[in-house]
Order: structure tokens, then C-alpha cells, then sequence
């Protein structure tokens, strides 16, 4: 094992000499989305950029320490805020009938980025899966019930995944909603917007096909 | 992509469970046709444009291709296409209960032995697939207007594929059939395994259960007969329901091994009154 040139023996900081670059790599990595390469990058970019070139640590320490004690989810609805209750909620532009069901904080986001949905959101936290230990007490459901009907609510969107966890959690909010006066819709599933027909596999295209509509 | 020298398989398989996998990958415990229980990790299946993606569903039947390996734990998911998609369009919470419950039964009580490497002919995983695949297709078809019937048969076939098929042609005490047991009383028994008559449930040593209507005896029989056609109307209400759900839920909790009321059920539970 201690031949020179093995590397092994040498490398106590991983591949950098460097037993604190090491420890920050290993932090970066275990964020979502962050190769153990990308996470590499950033960090010698962090460490070893030139002041003109990288953001100074203490900046950036002072801004994640800033947005983790400022922002909060939205205690009305559940969306991810710096006032409480967020813009969306107390906001008098917004169609106050009109809720649409999402399933964390983050789904929120490209609705508001699009810009064309008026509602109000309901964020639930998370989706109904038995199998893994999320049952039907473990999600916001009486609070949901309580917001329709405080609000007089006219419309239901559910905008959920379409896996069995977010199918699950549309039928038990249907059943839960069942006999209100009110519409309850859900987002359409099918073939991606500029999406090829030859790599849409075939329960997409199934669906697509059963709620085909007239031109 | 890596080209992997391994050897591969095709067969049937029911998706029993999902777990997300570093970024973009999935990994599923499958209950194949061929192989029994087989693990598999499907590379990237979480990208938008994935040809696995649809094939990690659990509920789903699919036709996999995979790796076989035996000196891995997880094997490869390379391809396949979807046969059955028990949770599509106008299917109902109580689809989804009785799906989620059967898949978790089956996941967690695995019967012993089972794969192509058997040497006797009966494979109990080849078998339980069968009764898997046979419940899929009813929920799957949304021809069945009674999908906890379909449940409550999947249960019974699960019990014969363990060997612990309930008797319900005599009582298993006296051996007396139903039809000339003289009291109207009869009682279903996990301990005695099946069918008990008044008489006997009065006697010393005997473990008597539960009073059994006569109508639930009906359905049991026509499930030991295999001669429930789940497309049929049959009046199924809920008193009848409650029952055949009660006696089979003791009779598994007493025979199988790990066995409980699946949390999948308490799903039907689903309260529309805000101001529980
Ligand atoms: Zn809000
Ligand atoms: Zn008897």
C-alpha cells in the first residue's frame, strides 16, 4: 500500500493537499444538483479566483445567513416568502376564487414566472405515499378544506405530478372535495410542448390521446 | 453509454417500489415473471425526456429488459415498454388504495424460494406474479365495478400462494359441508385454518374467530372455486364488504409472515368534513 507514487498514502486532503478544500468539496457536493466535479470547480473558484472574479466568502456567507433567518414559507399558503402572508396572498389583483393545489414551495415558481395564472396557491408540503410513511394526517388537508371554504373558493386546480404519489393525492383531495359547490380541475398531462412524437413513450401518448380535443 | 458486458433479461415484471437516486436516477424493486424479486437502477430516468421514466411507476406492469448479474445487488434497467397502467385516466381513489395495498403485501411478504434457478416446478414468485398480474389487468381494464372484491381475491390468491389457501368446503373440524350444518351460526377461524360449524365452535380446545354470514361463505367459495367473474354487479354492500375485509385481514394476520393492514387502505378514510 506505501509505494511511492501509489498517490493513496499522499492524498489525506483528496486530490488537492488540501484537507479544508477537501471538507468544502464535500459540503458543495451534498447540495442538489452538484457533481462531485461541479462542486470541485466552485470550489477553487470560491478558494482560488481572484477578488475581481469571485464573490468574497464573507458575502456569501453573509447572504445565506441573511435569506435562511429572513425567509419563511407563507403561513397562509405555504409558498416560499420574505413577508408573511406572502404578495400573492394579499394581493387585491389576484382572483381570490381561484386556488391551485401544488405539492412543495418550488412548483409555485414557474407558475409565477410565466405570469399568467391570477389564483391563489395551496402548497401541501409534500404527496401521499403509503408505501413510504406519508399518510393522509401527515399533509395540511383540514387547513386546505378550512381555506375553501373561509374563501369561497369557485375553482380547484391541482397541479401535481403525474406519478402515483400525485394521482393519489388528486383522487383523496376529490374524494375530499366531493359534493362542494365548486369545479375541480387538474392539469393536463400529454406530449410536451415541442416534443417529439417518435420518443413520447406510451402512456404519455396514451393520455395525450385520451384528452385529445376538437380543433 | 457504458456498454456493459453483462448478460440480460427480459421478462414481465410488476414495479413494487421507487426510490429516487442521486440526481436523476431511480431505482425500483421489481417483482419480475422469470427472476422473482429483482432490483434495478434506471439511469436518468428522471430527465424529461427519458425512455425509462415510464417504466418506474410503481403499479405499473412492464415489460423490462435488464441486467443479470448475480455477483450485483442492483442490476441495470436498459429498456422495455409498459403493458398496464393501472392508475390512468378515470381511475378512482379506491383504485389507488387497493393498488398501493396489494403492492405493499407483496413486497413485504415474500414467499421463500422462487426464481428460474428452482429446481422443483412450483416457483412461488412465477406464482405470485400471476396473482399480481391477474389484479392489475382487473383494476387496470375499469371493468371491475367492485375493485375491493378485486382486492379482498388478490388476498385469497396470496394466501394459496403461501399455502395457506382458507377451507371453506367443510369445517375443518368435523369435515361437515356447509350445506348440512343445521345451525345457522357458522364461524371463520385463521387458527383452525378455514370453515367452522356451530357445533365444533362450542367445542373444548377449539379457536372459533368470527361469526360467517352466509353471504360472505358464498363469496369465499366462489373464490376457492376461482368462479368470481370481477365484471359481474354482484351486490357487494358494505356490511358484506367490512366482512370479507375483517376475515381476511385475520386470517393473513395469523399465517402469513409480516403481515399487517396495509397503510395503502387507510386512504379510504378520506373524511370531507373540515371540522374533524
Ligand atoms: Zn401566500
Ligand atoms: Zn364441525
Amino acid at each position: 500500500m506505501n509505494r511511492p507514487g501509489n498517490g493513496k498514502d499522499l492524498n489525506e486532503g483528496g486530490e488537492f493537499q488540501s484537507p479544508s478544500l477537501e471538507r468544502l468539496v464535500r459540503s458543495l457536493n451534498r447540495l442538489p444538483g452538484l457533481g462531485r466535479k461541479s462542486a470541485t470547480r466552485l470550489a477553487l473558484h470560491l478558494v482560488a479566483g481572484s477578488e475581481r472574479t469571485t464573490v468574497p466568502a464573507e458575502e456569501l456567507v453573509a447572504a445565506i445567513g441573511e435569506a435562511r433567518d429572513k425567509v419563511t414559507n407563507c403561513e397562509r399558503c405555504g409558498a416560499i416568502t420574505e413577508p408573511d402572508p406572502c404578495r400573492v396572498c394579499t394581493s387585491e389583483r389576484r382572483d381570490t376564487s381561484l386556488i391551485c393545489i401544488v405539492a412543495t414551495p418550488i412548483d409555485v415558481l414557474p407558475f409565477e414566472k410565466a405570469g399568467f395564472y391570477r389564483g391563489r396557491y395551496f402548497v401541501l408540503g409534500g404527496l401521499l405515499s403509503p408505501l413510504d410513511g406519508v399518510r393522509a394526517q401527515d399533509l395540511p388537508f383540514g387547513k386546505l378544506q378550512d381555506r375553501i371554504a373561509e374563501d369561497e373558493i369557485k375553482e380547484v386546480i391541482i397541479a401535481l405530478d403525474a406519478s402515483v404519489e400525485g394521482e393519489t393525492t388528486a383522487l383523496y383531495i376529490q374524494r375530499l372535495l366531493e359534493g362542494r359547490n365548486l369545479e375541480l380541475t387538474r392539469l393536463a398531462t400529454g406530449i410536451p410542448v415541442g416534443g417529439a412524437l417518435a420518443y413520447t413513450d406510451e402512456v404519455t401518448l396514451q393520455r395525450a390521446f385520451q384528452f385529445r380535443r376538437t380543433f | 453509454m457504458g456498454v456493459l458486458p453483462q448478460p440480460s433479461a427480459s421478462s414481465e415484471s410488476l414495479v413494487l417500489r421507487i426510490w429516487p437516486c442521486g440526481e436523476t436516477s431511480v431505482i425500483a424493486s421489481l417483482l419480475t415473471q422469470d427472476h422473482g424479486y429483482v432490483k434495478v437502477i434506471a439511469k436518468a430516468a428522471r430527465r424529461p425526456n427519458s425512455r425509462l421514466r415510464a417504466l418506474v411507476e410503481p403499479g405499473r406492469l412492464v415489460s423490462a429488459e435488464f441486467s443479470l448479474d448475480p455477483s450485483r445487488e442492483l442490476q441495470y434497467l436498459r429498456g422495455g415498454s409498459v403493458e398496464k397502467d393501472p392508475l390512468g385516466p378515470g381511475s378512482t381513489l379506491e383504485d389507488s388504495a387497493f393498488l398501493q395495498g396489494a403492492l405493499e403485501l407483496v413486497d413485504r411478504c415474500r414467499p421463500h424460494g422462487g426464481g428460474s434457478d428452482d429446481q422443483d416446478d412450483h416457483d412461488p414468485t412465477a406464482e405470485l406474479f400471476a396473482i399480481c398480474d391477474a389484479f392489475i389487468r382487473v383494476l387496470s381494464s375499469r371493468s371491475c365495478p367492485h375493485p375491493d372484491l378485486a382486492f379482498f381475491v388478490f388476498e385469497w390468491e396470496l394466501l394459496v400462494s403461501h399455502g395457506m389457501a382458507p377451507e371453506v368446503a367443510g369445517c375443518t373440524a368435523c369435515g361437515l359441508p356447509p350445506a348440512e350444518v343445521s345451525e345457522l351460526t357458522m364461524w371463520f377461524s385463521p387458527a383452525e385454518g378455514g370453515l367452522i360449524c356451530g357445533d365444533c365452535s362450542r367445542g373444548d380446545g377449539v379457536s372459533s374467530g368470527k361469526p360467517l354470514s352466509l353471504d360472505a361463505l358464498q363469496i369465499f367459495e366462489s373464490m376457492a372455486e376461482r368462479q368470481l367473474d370481477l365484471a359481474d354487479d354482484i351486490p357487494f354492500e358494505r356490511p358484506l364488504r367490512r366482512e370479507i375485509g375483517a376475515h381476511l385481514h385475520n386470517f393473513l394476520g395469523y399465517h402469513l409472515p409480516g403481515y399487517r393492514l396495509p397503510a395503502a387502505l387507510e386512504l379510504l378514510r378520506a373524511r370531507k368534513d373540515p371540522n374533524r
